[in-house]
């Protein structure tokens, strides 16, 4: 062993010692101590070895770096299979998506909701941050404008699911355009906290406006319908219920598979209007304000109606996704609608890669799946997610999927 | 200073232009005119205020005073007027006079500028990077585009055929330039030469009458900027264009301009042919004859 390596081990070695000693030598009996030293001992030798292993494998870094090539060859072979395959996958997709009911409990079924609703929600927010480039901490409170301008619609107005959809959209509209308005000047950090607070103004009014949004209690939002078919045991809204009509026992699957086949076919259409405005004269005015402000002014682009434009665009899926989420739900309060969510929101976009498509997706599918796959770990949630996004910053700082762009070619 | 000498039709003509910048005084009493066919340069040392002139002309900055009036399309403009002038209280008794402040407060700014006809470029490329050649100058070609959200979601036929249109034109000025084998490269890809004529490219595609460079040549070798000289007298000849051109390489500003503006510390010190011009005591004290070498 050469003397700098046994120098670096045995300084580990100590370090590790001075650090687990107080942590884990002292054993607290009633008002005594008792003094353990095998504990910090051996803890500091596993440390001191693990450094060890490190330090040889450093050194031997170019035979690793060609080991793990390899590595990354042999794993990417079936994956290039795939891409063969890609067109039969993308007939069989839709229909194992549309029978996905048939096939799952009602536990995966909302599972499956909730993934979806957080694709719109990524879909909305990669406008503004991923297209237009405006960095959105509060998206969340678009998507509560969304959610209780369902439930409270339906209390104080009497707005049914339909009626709600285009009226919850219009209103997150709005409100894209109240909060872009006073941001029109600004930039990057600054703009991030206004979205904050504006996010942390909406939460506030809905928790404490206690006569208006029932506050901390929340409100009911009612079950949706679909062509007078009630999704409720029973009839509240002036239809029928739906196992009325069918002539079988009432069942909560029914509402679900209904929200879940809705919000499928909401998302494809999403997905549909997101690829074809990136393509748009609007989508490349959005991305060219975010390339460059000036640059656009001088090209005689509006800086102030495409900034507005992208607001309420992205506000209005958000308004959409809301009012999934409650007829979902059934019941919303405030506690929803944290930053978190925003931040989540943010996390899709960012993992996915802003801009794109596929990869916004894959991000909200991993993000909303992960937690329900590793239900035993839920307490190291937050930390799996900063992890992961440590790595995808180092490895791949631009999301999963890097944005195609359009290509042209010459006319004939 | 040699008036009258140069002639020809006026498309732009900055009358007593002034600004300043708290109690800097940036331009003082600047008179110029800009002929429609003709390349016209403005020189001057460090700091005399040449961008300021530009940027006065583009819209990025708002004069304290003076005129800016552009033989544009849709008529005669003052382009102070359009960027939105404050409001006085005398406005309060002349309604037709508010009427108009308030129209061009609502509707101006900086964007209205290149719609009546006057494009730039910067002295540090300002491209869309993350974006490609074409997309570029599909962004420069907007308001050409077809504006029906409906329609371009569901790509109904005129608006396909609006998008190949503009295509097409993008594809003739590429092919001018000798760019269309980039048209699908991100543009921050290029080096640096394909960059500065891209960015010319992007703003003729913008269809204007004048057409200000901000110091093309600055940063291209002795062959790059001798082609781009062909070219901005090309554009200028060809396609009838109007040029303003900011130049530090004088051998360039020479070679292309029909009339030259001479700026030293805010004020116009020179007005004249490049053969007056270069003969000029005071421009030779002023600007030759000491900062030769910047």
């Amino acid at each position: 062993m050469s003397r700098p390596l046994l120098r670096e081990t045995l300084l580990t070695f100590f370090v590790a010692l001075v650090i687990f000693l107080p942590i884990t030598g002292f054993i607290l009996k009633g008002y005594d101590y008792q003094l353990a030293w095998l504990r910090p001992l051996l803890l500091a030798i596993i440390v001191a070895c693990g450094r060890l292993v490190l330090l040889l494998c450093r050194r031997r870094s170019a035979a690793m770096g060609g080991w793990l090539a390899g590595a990354k060859s042999r794993l990417a072979a079936p994956l290039q299979l795939l891409t063969a395959q890609q067109r039969h996958l993308s007939y069989a997709l839709p229909a194992v998506l549309l029978l996905m009911p048939l096939m799952v409990n009602e536990y995966w079924l909302t599972v499956l909701i909730s993934v979806f609703i957080y694709i719109l929600l990524g879909m909305g927010l990669n406008i503004v941050v991923g297209l237009a480039g405006l960095l959105d901490l509060g998206f969340v409170a678009f998507y509560a404008v969304g959610a209780y301008s369902y439930a409270l619609g339906a209390q104080y107005l009497g707005l049914g699911f339909w009626t709600a959809l285009p009226f919850a959209m219009g209103l997150a509209a709005c409100c894209g355009v109240l909060l872009g308005f006073p941001v029109l000047r600004m930039h990057g950090d600054y703009l991030a906290i206004v979205t904050l607070g504006f996010g942390e103004i909406i939460r506030l009014v809905l928790n404490n406006w206690l006569e208006f949004t029932g506050g901390p209690n929340g409100v009911q939002a009612p079950a949706p319908t679909f062509l007078g078919l009630e999704f409720a045991p029973t009839a509240t809204q002036g239809g029928r219920p739906l196992h009325e009509f069918l002539g079988v026992d009432y069942a909560i699957a029914y509402r679900y598979t209904f929200i879940y086949l809705l919000s499928l076919l909401v998302v494809c259409g999403t997905v549909f209007f997101f690829n074809r405005l990136k393509k748009m004269p609007l989508g490349r005015s959005w991305e060219a304000l975010r390339e460059d402000e000036i640059a656009c002014r001088s090209l005689g682009l509006n800086h102030v109606t495409i900034k507005l434009s992208a607001f309420s665009m992205g506000a209005m899926i958000a308004g959409m996704a809301g009012v999934f989420f409650a007829a979902w739900q059934g019941f919303i309060n405030p506690t929803s609608f944290t930053f978190f969510e925003s931040a989540l929101i943010l996390c899709i976009v960012v993992l996915g890669g802003g801009g794109s498509t596929g990869g916004v997706i894959a991000a909200a599918v991993v993000i909303t799946l992960l937690p329900e796959i590793l239900r035993e770990f839920s307490d190291f949630r937050l930390i799996l997610f900063g992890g992961l996004m440590v790595v995808m910053m180092i490895w791949k700082p631009r999301g999963f999927v890097v944005a195609k762009r359009q290509q042209f070619e010459q006319a004939e | 200073m040699t008036e009258a000498t140069v002639t020809g039709e006026a498309l732009l003509s900055v009358e007593s232009l002034g600004l300043s910048f708290g109690g800097l005084v940036a331009l003082d009493d600047v008179n110029f005119r800009v002929r429609r066919d003709a390349v016209t340069a403005l020189i001057g040392p460090n700091g005399a205020g040449k961008t300021t002139v530009f940027n006065c002309l583009t819209g990025f900055y708002r004069p304290t005073q003076g005129r800016i009036v552009f033989q544009g399309k849709g008529g005669t403009v003052d382009v102070v007027e359009l960027l939105g002038r404050a409001f006085t209280a005398n406005d309060m008794f002349a309604p037709s006079r508010l009427a108009r402040k308030l129209y061009y407060k609502m509707s101006g700014g900086t964007h209205q500028i290149i719609r009546r006809g006057i494009a730039r470029t910067f002295q540090n490329t300002r491209l869309f990077t993350a974006m490609t050649v074409m997309e570029n100058l599909l962004v420069a070609q907007h308001q050409a585009t077809h504006a029906n959200l409906l329609a371009g979601v569901l790509e109904l036929p005129a608006y396909r055929r609006t998008e190949r249109k503009l295509v097409d034109r993008a594809w003739g000025w590429l092919r001018e330039f000798g760019l269309e084998k980039e048209r699908n490269r991100l543009a921050g890809e290029l080096p640096y030469g394909q960059q500065k004529k891209l960015e010319i490219v992007r703003a003729l595609c913008t269809d204007p009458i004048l057409i200000c460079f901000d110091e093309p040549a600055a940063g291209l070798n002795n062959s790059e900027t001798m082609e781009l000289a062909a070219l901005i007298r090309s554009v200028c000849r060809g396609y009838g264009i109007a040029v303003f051109i900011i130049e530090h390489d004088m051998t360039l500003v020479m070679q292309i301009s029909d009339h030259i503006i001479v700026l030293d510390s805010g004020r116009v010190i020179a007005d004249g042919t490049p053969a007056q011009v270069s003969s000029d005591p005071r421009v030779l004290s002023a600007y030759l004859g000491t900062e030769e070498d910047d």
